[in-house]
């Protein structure tokens, strides 16, 4: 179902976790994609396989975690490459670059022992070293430093070099790099609507507030400019008032940006506001995906439906979803649904459905239509 | 560039260091016995610089090499302090065979940093490597280094150094190298040990993943990511075991394993009293001077390393830090 306009598109997903207590089919035949520029929400219970399904787009599977089938295709620089069937060298040139991610727990996502400086400094130069030595250069430089970044800009592996870096006063001439990418590093912070960046952008993670911290989470995954942005629950841990600035803050930069969201979350509400298209999921299966408006109104698959009459409203009786969410070392057979489902057929309980388009753009796997 | 602004130049990029520094001192000064720590190894590593003004060598008995303690006769009895044996002035006496305990402790300092920075050093570089390797990799590498590390931690760790020695030493190393060695291949299963523990925790940390996510590869993780979140532990414990490994090497020297023999070291000279802290009927601690002196100058070292092991936890890690 790729279409020329997709920037992602994930085909017949298969990832296991391979545990003592048995195989977990986390993702069973996962069907995904992601148009430029649009914000597509994951949404789902807690261990709907959301958060792998963000971490296998960046070909990051933790182990035991092992991807099985299908194809991520990716469209970089308008051809569409296949991010499974490529070498870690390759992928290491994604991350960062073209797709970066936004974890959870900002505070857990900063290393405690560098400061905010340093770790967007590292981002930066992992992926953008050429063009900064190249602007470096332009500057007046000393004979001795020009000889160096010259020889930087035609090898960047040199192993002398390398030496050459760690000898105190012998690698002054860094700080010419430094400085050139300071200035980003501030501007980058500025973007982030932090105040004072030149000050923030020397503490230590643990003297950021957490929707600071969120912020400079944010930062380091955008300092790059990516495509694709994967934000997995990015305002979870936050208190109310700091989540709905994260949010406005993402949305600007979308905005300004332009960059493409992959958003998950397990809050309707945030989904509601935030994005384009959603993508419900239950069990480690895509069950429905539709536009926003077209799924908050017309609802198909029946776990969508519980799922939207379970948010709690006021004047309104409270109804969960009956039963619990299946084990995945032993899924149902069939659609992973029929357990709980109120119009379960037979036939749901021997084959799965695949992925039907209803309407236009509104795709559902269920046997009802 | 003229000199004026270039020194300004470097005064405004030393100010963050600077500030740093700063704070290390109050840091420092905040905590008074991490001074006391601080001062007692810095008074060791005066004596160590200063040993051959201190303690000028050049007696016939020691054959030019300044580590053998200058020996002045061969008296069974030691001499008190002060006492002038064959006109040699001994400030703090003598012990049996009338080696100098004054220019053993002042050398002896010398020969206690080289043990135990030659010992701490190497061992602390083989754990870092084996251990974030096993804790980072996990599976095979880290069953087969992990059970290597259980055998020799088996052992009780003097017992294995004199088997390691008596072995060593037949085979033509030098007695003190033996010694060493033997420490250091005895000392580093226990870095590894932590290091794996740290580098088994950082791991699963979700900043390692937000570093891979932006493109990091394993050998950048490891050395960027792990290594500094694990190794203040076995910074403290490594300047901890600098006073250890003297204290070791000394129970060794005293069994009779360890330096040479008239080899100026704290140990050796305790060695040499053994006959003698029981003294005479009388005057039961008549000859206290052969082994109290010498006791001091090891548990002083000793206390200041354990001391400054504090200290550097409040220097290196900055999660502790700021508070």
């Amino acid at each position: 179902m790729i279409t020329a306009k997709d920037l992602l598109a994930i085909e017949d997903l298969i990832l296991r976790f391979y545990t003592y207590e048995g195989i977990v089919e986390a993702l069973d035949e996962v069907n995904l994609n992601i148009k430029e520029g649009e914000t597509l929400g994951i949404v789902g219970e807690t261990g709907c396989g959301k958060t792998v399904t963000g971490l296998s787009t960046l070909v990051l599977v933790p182990p035991p975690g092992k991807i099985e089938g299908g194809r991520i295709l990716f469209d970089k620089d308008g051809k569409n490459i296949d991010l499974l069937s490529q070498d870690e060298a390759f992928l290491r040139g994604i991350r960062g670059e073209d797709i970066s991610m936004v974890f959870q727990d900002p505070r857990s996502a900063l290393n405690p022992v560098y400061t905010v400086w340093e770790q967007i400094f590292e981002v930066l130069l992992h992926h953008r070293r050429r063009e900064f030595i190249e602007q470096v250069l332009k500057r007046p430089l000393t004979g001795y430093e020009r000889k160096i970044y010259e020889k930087m800009l035609e090898n960047q592996g040199s192993f002398i070099l390398k030496i050459i870096s760690k000898i105190p006063i012998i690698n002054r001439y860094k700080r010419k790099l430094k400085d050139e990418i300071n200035n980003l590093i501030v501007k980058i912070l500025k973007e982030m609507q932090i105040p004072d960046p030149e000050r923030v952008a020397d503490m230590y993670p643990h003297e950021l507030s957490g929707g600071m911290a969120q912020r400079v989470v944010i930062a380091i995954a955008l300092a790059c400019n990516p495509k694709l942005l994967i934000a997995d629950e990015p305002t979870t841990n936050l208190d109310v008032t700091i989540q709905q600035q994260i949010l406005n803050l993402i949305r600007e930069l979308r905005k300004k940006f332009g960059s493409t969201i992959e958003y998950i979350t397990h809050d309707l509400g945030v989904i509601a506001e935030m994005c384009d298209r959603v993508a419900v999921m239950y069990a480690g299966n895509v069950v429905e995906i539709a536009d926003v408006m077209e799924l908050f109104k017309n609802p198909l698959h029946p776990y969508t439906k519980a799922l939207l009459e379970s948010i709690p409203r006021p004047g309104k009786e409270f109804k969960s979803i009956e039963g619990t969410v299946p084990s995945l070392i032993n899924p149902p057979k069939g659609c992973r649904f029929h357990e709980r489902c109120p119009c379960s057929m037979e036939i749901c309980t021997k084959e799965k459905p695949m992925l039907k388009e209803i309407t236009k753009e509104h795709y559902v796997q269920c046997y009802l239509y | 560039m003229d000199t004026k602004s270039r020194l300004h130049e470097f005064r405004l990029r030393m100010q963050p260091t600077i500030k740093e520094m700063k704070f290390i001192a109050t840091r420092i000064k905040s905590s008074p016995l991490s001074i006391v720590g601080a001062a007692i190894v810095t008074f060791f590593i005066i004596l160590a610089l200063a040993a051959s003004w201190i303690a000028p060598p050049g007696h016939p008995s020691q054959g030019g090499n300044p580590y053998m303690m200058p020996k002045y006769g061969i008296l069974a009895t030691p001499q008190p302090p002060g006492s002038t044996v064959k006109g040699n002035y001994a400030p703090f006496g003598t012990t049996a065979w009338q080696y100098d305990i004054y220019y053993g402790c002042i050398w002896g300092s010398r020969s206690a940093f080289r043990v135990g920075i030659l010992v701490v050093i190497p061992s602390l570089l083989i754990g870092l490597i084996l251990g974030t390797l096993a804790g980072y990799y996990g599976g095979y590498v880290d069953e087969l280094l992990m059970r290597f590390t259980d055998i020799i931690i088996a052992f009780p760790s003097l017992i294995l150094c004199m088997a390691f020695i008596v072995v060593l030493v037949p085979i033509g190393i030098e007695r003190l190298d033996a010694v060493m060695l033997a420490f250091v291949l005895v000392g580093w299963p226990s870095y590894a040990r932590i290091i794996r523990g740290e580098a088994l925790r950082i791991k699963n940390e979700d900043y390692i993943e937000a570093a891979k996510s932006i493109g990091c590869s394993d050998f950048r993780v490891i050395l960027k990511h792990i290594l500094p979140n694990s190794i203040y532990p076995v910074v403290i414990m490594a300047s901890l075991d600098i006073g250890t490994i003297v204290l070791g090497v000394a129970a060794l020297t005293f069994l009779g394993l360890g330096a040479p023999e008239g080899w100026a070291d704290w140990g050796q000279l305790i060695a040499y009293s053994r006959n003698f802290i029981y003294g005479k009927p009388a005057d039961p601690y008549c000859y206290w001077y052969t082994f109290i002196i010498p006791g001091l100058f090891i548990s002083l070292f000793t206390l200041g390393w354990n001391l400054l092991g504090d200290a550097f936890r409040d220097i290196l890690d900055p999660t502790i830090r700021r508070k």
